[in-house]
This record gives structure tokens, C-alpha cells and sequence, in this order.
């Protein structure tokens, strides 16, 4: 019967320096982040906003409505002589 | 047919050419009925798309122009919103937007679809670009309320109510025209 060994556990010593390595890392990237950074990372509806202009741009342009069905229409009768490629 | 139509050519959309603007065409003859617009075809159209300041766009009919549009890109909205706005749009402390300028069909040709085919062919040039670029939104300044209503029912929110600035998310945009 073979036995299979799975992967050896670290030393204490390299789970520290690989603990250590992660830190620095996650410092690296903390100090790289901005504001708009943490803010953009909620939910456009969890966040903050100045004023209800604000929540309304961001909130349409990060969850935007499907097209209404006058626009569809109008896609399904005229698209056909959009120019593009060109 | 309504009074409105009697003076009106009628035109064949397949025959319909949009193309950059070339600076040989002629455009003087080009007359809308809205003075702004046609003074900047008529004036200022050539001069700043070889300038590289805007893009036109120019529908022709056996070589008569018969409309035009121009994109230019553009940062929205931080007169539109506080002081602390401009920290959430990152790096580039506005959200970047394509600004549709100016849709113009020529009074002969208008009520054919023109002016339609036009919004959606700037419709079309915008999500290329955000293709390429990240782009929030396409915006508009709509010429008075008539046209606002109409471009709300196509999907253009306002920024503020009560304005005729306008925009429509990218992300619309995206879903209408990939199929």
C-alpha cells in the first residue's frame, strides 16, 4: 500500500517571514489606494454622496438601465443604416 | 400627409452617407432652421475639426450634406456636483465623458430619419471609443424642452431636473448595440 504525503508544514520561522511578506504587501497596497479607491469599491448604493446629482450619475452609470423601448425602436428601425465600420 | 411634410424631399436612408468630415464639401448651402447650429456648420464646423478641437460627422445625398453631428470628449459633470466630487472620480478628478455637440439635419431633408440615424451613429462611434478608453457616459445638451422629452424617453437622464443637460450611461448604450 502507498502512502502519499501531503505538502510539509512550514517551519515557524517561514510562516513568519510569509506572514511578514503579506503584511508589507497588503502596506503596499494601502498606501497606493485613495480615496476614490475605498469609495468606489462599495456598492454604488452603499456609498455617500454630496448631493442627489451625484447619486443618480454614478448610481445610473454603474447600474444602467436597459434600454427604454423607444430607444429599442428606434435601434430596430433605423440601425440598420448606422455607418460602421467604417 | 401632414402640412409639415409637403416641402420635404423624401429620402431613401439606404443612400445615406456618414463620414468624418471632409473640407471639401461645400456647406455653405447647409441650413437647418436653428441659427447656432448652422452657424457652426457653416462657420466653425471645418475650422475646428481640422484643428483636432471636435469631430464631425457629415450625412451626405448624392453629394449634398444633408446633416451632421460632432463628438468631443469631455469632463463631467464637476460644475454639477460638490467640491469633495472630484475625489471620487479617481485619478482624473472628473468622470470623463464623450459630449454630443450639435445633430443637424438640413430643413429640406428633415422628418425622415435623419436626425435618427445620426444620434445613433454618435451612439455607435461612443461605445467604440469606450472600448478603448473608460468612458462614463454619453452627454448632451438637449436644444429645448421638446427635444429633452424626446431624448428622455430614449434613455437620457437629466444631471439636474429642470436643465437640458443630459446623459446616457455607457452601460445603455453598450446593451443596445451588442447584440
Amino acid at each position: 500500500m502507498s502512502t502519499s504525503q501531503g505538502p510539509k508544514d512550514p517551519s515557524p520561522n517561514k510562516r513568519l517571514r510569509s506572514k511578514r511578506a503579506w503584511r508589507r504587501n497588503m502596506e503596499e497596497i494601502m498606501l497606493a489606494s485613495t480615496k476614490h479607491d475605498e469609495w468606489s469599491q462599495k456598492e454604488p448604493k452603499d456609498r455617500d454622496y454630496a448631493n442627489e446629482v451625484e447619486r443618480r450619475f454614478f448610481t445610473a452609470v454603474e447600474m444602467p438601465a436597459a434600454p427604454s423601448n423607444e430607444l429599442k425602436e428606434l435601434y430596430r428601425v433605423f440601425g440598420k443604416y448606422i455607418q460602421n465600420p467604417r | 400627409m401632414s402640412s409639415e411634410n409637403i416641402f420635404k424631399t423624401p429620402v431613401d436612408l439606404k443612400l445615406l452617407s456618414i463620414k468624418p468630415l471632409d473640407p471639401k464639401t461645400d456647406r455653405a448651402a447647409f441650413c437647418c432652421g436653428t441659427t447656432r447650429i448652422d452657424n457652426f456648420c457653416r462657420n466653425n464646423a471645418k475650422k475646428q475639426h481640422g484643428r483636432n478641437l471636435v469631430r464631425v460627422y457629415d450625412a451626405h445625398l448624392d453629394g449634398t450634406l444633408v446633416g451632421f453631428y460632432y463628438l468631443v470628449a469631455s469632463s463631467n459633470p464637476p460644475d454639477m456636483v460638490s467640491e469633495e466630487a472630484a475625489e471620487k472620480f479617481g485619478r482624473v478628478k472628473a468622470a470623463p465623458c464623450v459630449y454630443l455637440g450639435m445633430v443637424g439635419t438640413h430643413a429640406e431633408y428633415q422628418r425622415n430619419g435623419i436626425g435618427r440615424v445620426l444620434m445613433l451613429d454618435a451612439m455607435t462611434i461612443t461605445l467604440k471609443v469606450a472600448e478603448y478608453v473608460g468612458l462614463y457616459a454619453l452627454t448632451l445638451e438637449a436644444i429645448n424642452q421638446e427635444k429633452a422629452d424626446l431624448y428622455r424617453r430614449w434613455g437620457f437622464q437629466y444631471f439636474i431636473d429642470g436643465e437640458l443637460k443630459m446623459f446616457m450611461p455607457i452601460g445603455t448604450i453598450r446593451q443596445l448595440l451588442t447584440p
